[in-house]
């Protein structure tokens, strides 16, 4: 026992060895410190008689800010391998390997998260996505301008709405005592419906709301498209007889498939997440099976009941995964022929 | 053209407006029910049967909320963090900006990663949130302001837009008459940006507006949370009953200056609703001439 471990820790000094040589030879052949020295020198002395000092200026607060909100946050990161306490703080506290990773896994409750943030965002592309297309489509048929205009100032307007007051028309609606639905309901003669507080219900209440609020509002990429269309190809197909739908179908529906397909691939790195706005304002005791999703699940566990460590990891797990997402939807948008997004 | 429709097309064009008038009062229908509701009587209202207009009009859910400290509190610290953030935050990130629009900029490209990587990668919230305790942010009026201060996607957007849209010209004559930097700032960039600021301003403003999440978990202290994070602390029903029945309500009756059939729990909760929405509606025209704009400026990439 002891030998072994005398072994491993002759094989670190000689590790350590040999990279303290590496290093020496390394420094030894590299170009003489005077020279780099003269060099950066040289150039500082270009920034300032070129008048550029002020432009870093101008970038230090941006920077600070960064470095403070962004930067130290993801050194924090480290978190995710360590056990965590207010004490010792993020760099004091002991290494605990892969504990916390394997802690979360083990969770039911993050694998439902897991499973409800895909199936909801899912759900959303299913719905929300190709509805938009169709509405786009349709204000776009409107002759008149003044009716157009109109349309669209109401239909922007839930946009600027936060999801908070949302919940409360949602609230005003649907509450199971006074709310107008159950009200025409009871004056029906059926019994009222627990909208909010029902696991049946969350799903279509959930898509129908993210309609109510963005339907409108994501239209307007597309009109946009629409409106750089030569207004000659519409005289040409007037001509040749074509009608409406035909238009519609061979003008143009093509014309804003590019801005279909970014809109498509734009919505693959937010495959993990569903809005924490939405589902925190909805979520409540009766529906928690199906609505909770992993940014809440972080929320309540993380801030809720202080699991810093665990909830870092899944935070780490998740950053990553999406990191990954963001770089493959850029290679495939730039591989369609788009410059990508950056 | 009009005479050119065929049958056929005429149908689809009635259908067609049918329709999106339908869509537009769904749109726009919410907003007035919550007000209708917020004007009516709140027992009344219990009834059920209000649909278009209020049944028995009533002040009494305004006069009582209007008359309750922590609200009127909650509304000024939603208008100073909205005013202080989005001016700073204009501030800031078009100072940001404005370098890495200059081609001269040595460096530019690394700067520019440093930035960039920010959009890619992120600590997650809960190193954000130790953060905040390090720095002393948490039950402080500041972290409405300090975190949100700089935008990594505004500085992309206005880094585009300086660059094509600023005459490249007029900076190179301010140049050969010996301006700095700093001027060129001041009196060409931020100038000729006026509407893109006013766009990205708009845009922020409203964040700021509906920003709750920052006041229901970053603030404990009742007298710094903001008009949303109170509404939404009115509306998660378990606080609800001792946040609405505890305070307005009582002070109400016990003041015996309103009708207390008037005052509900519920009627309370609508007139909240409103007096969140009402200046977002009120900035809803200025904010429309800009918004096409600025979803359009945001699309275009570098």
């Amino acid at each position: 026992m002891s030998y072994d471990y005398c072994k491993r820790l002759d094989a670190r000094i000689i590790l350590n060895l040999h990279i303290a040589h590496v290093i020496s030879i390394r420094l030894a052949y590299s170009p003489i410190p005077e020279g780099r020295l003269l060099t950066i020198l040289h150039r500082l002395s270009s920034i300032k008689k070129k008048g550029l000092v002020p432009l870093y200026m101008f970038l230090l607060p941006g920077l600070v800010l960064i470095i403070l909100f962004n930067y130290i946050p993801i050194l924090g990161l480290q978190m995710a391998f360590k056990d965590y306490s207010f004490r010792d703080g993020i760099w004091g506290s002991s290494w605990v390997g892969l504990q916390n990773f394997k802690e979360f896994t083990a969770s039911s409750d993050f694998w439902r998260a897991t499973g409800n943030t895909f199936l909801l965002t899912m759900l959303r592309l299913l719905f929300v996505f190709p509805t938009t297309i169709v509405l786009a489509l349709l204000i776009n048929e409107v002759r008149n301008f003044a009716f157009k205009r109109t349309v669209q100032s109401f239909s922007y307007l839930p946009h600027f709405i936060s999801w908070i007051v949302v919940v409360g028309f949602l609230d005003a609606f649907l509450s199971i005592d006074s709310g107008a639905a159950n009200s025409i309901l009871r004056s029906l003669g059926v019994n009222p419906i627990a909208f909010m507080g029902s696991e049946s219900w969350f799903r279509p209440v959930f898509i129908l709301s993210s309609m109510w609020k963005e339907l409108g509002w994501g239209t307007i990429l597309y009109l946009a498209a629409i409106s750089s269309i030569n207004p000659v190809l519409y005289e040409a197909a007037l001509v040749d007889g074509a009608g409406r739908f035909t238009q519609m179908r061979y003008i143009t529906l093509p014309a804003i498939v590019p801005i279909i397909s970014i809109v498509l691939i734009l919505t693959i790195p937010g495959l993990l997440s569903v809005g924490i706005d939405q589902i925190y304002a909805m979520i409540n005791p009766a529906n928690i099976a199906v609505a909770e999703v992993i940014d809440t699940y972080v929320l309540r566990l993380g801030i809720g009941q202080a699991q810093y460590s665990m909830t870092t990891a899944i935070g780490l797990v998740m950053s990553v995964i999406s990191m990954i997402l963001l770089l493959v939807t850029n290679s495939i948008s730039k591989r369609l022929g788009g410059d990508g997004l950056w | 053209m009009v005479n050119r429709m065929s049958p056929g097309d005429r149908i689809f064009t009635l259908c067609n407006g049918l329709f999106l008038t339908l869509f537009a009062f769904l749109c726009a229908y919410p907003l007035w029910y919550i007000f209708i509701l917020s004007v009516n009587e709140g027992r009344d209202a219990a009834l059920g049967g209000i649909y278009w207009w209020p049944r028995s009009f009533t002040l009494d859910n305004f006069r009582v909320i209007l008359g309750d400290a922590t609200v009127i509190n909650a509304f000024w610290i939603t208008v100073s963090r909205t005013v202080i953030g989005t001016i700073l935050s204009l501030l800031i990130t078009s100072m940001v900006a404005y370098p890495l629009s200059r081609k001269e900029l040595p460096g530019r490209n690394k700067l520019l990663f440093v930035f960039l990587f920010i959009m890619l990668f992120s600590g997650g919230l809960i190193p954000f949130y130790i953060q905040l305790v390090n720095l002393g942010l948490i039950n402080n009026f500041w972290v409405y302001i300090f975190p949100s201060l700089f935008s990594v996607w505004n500085m992309f957007v206005m880094k585009t837009s300086f660059q094509n849209n600023i005459p490249e010209s007029v900076i190179e004559s301010m140049k050969i008459d010996g301006a700095g930097y700093t001027r060129i700032y001041f009196s060409v960039v931020l100038p000729f940006s006026k509407p893109l600021l006013a766009a990205l301003g708009l845009f922020t403003a409203v964040g700021h507006w509906n920003d709750w999440f920052t006041g229901a978990f970053f603030v404990q202290d009742i007298s710094l949370q903001p008009l949303p994070t109170y509404l939404q602390r009115v509306m998660s029903t378990v606080e609800a009953s001792n946040m609405i029945s505890s305070t307005q309500f009582n002070q109400a009756r016990e003041a015996s200056m309103y009708n207390p059939d008037a005052v509900t729990s519920k009627s309370v909760r609508m007139a909240t609703t409103v007096v969140t929405i009402l200046p977002i509606l009120f900035i809803y025209p200025f904010l429309q001439k800009y918004f096409v704009k600025g979803v359009l400026i945001g699309s275009v990439k570098e």
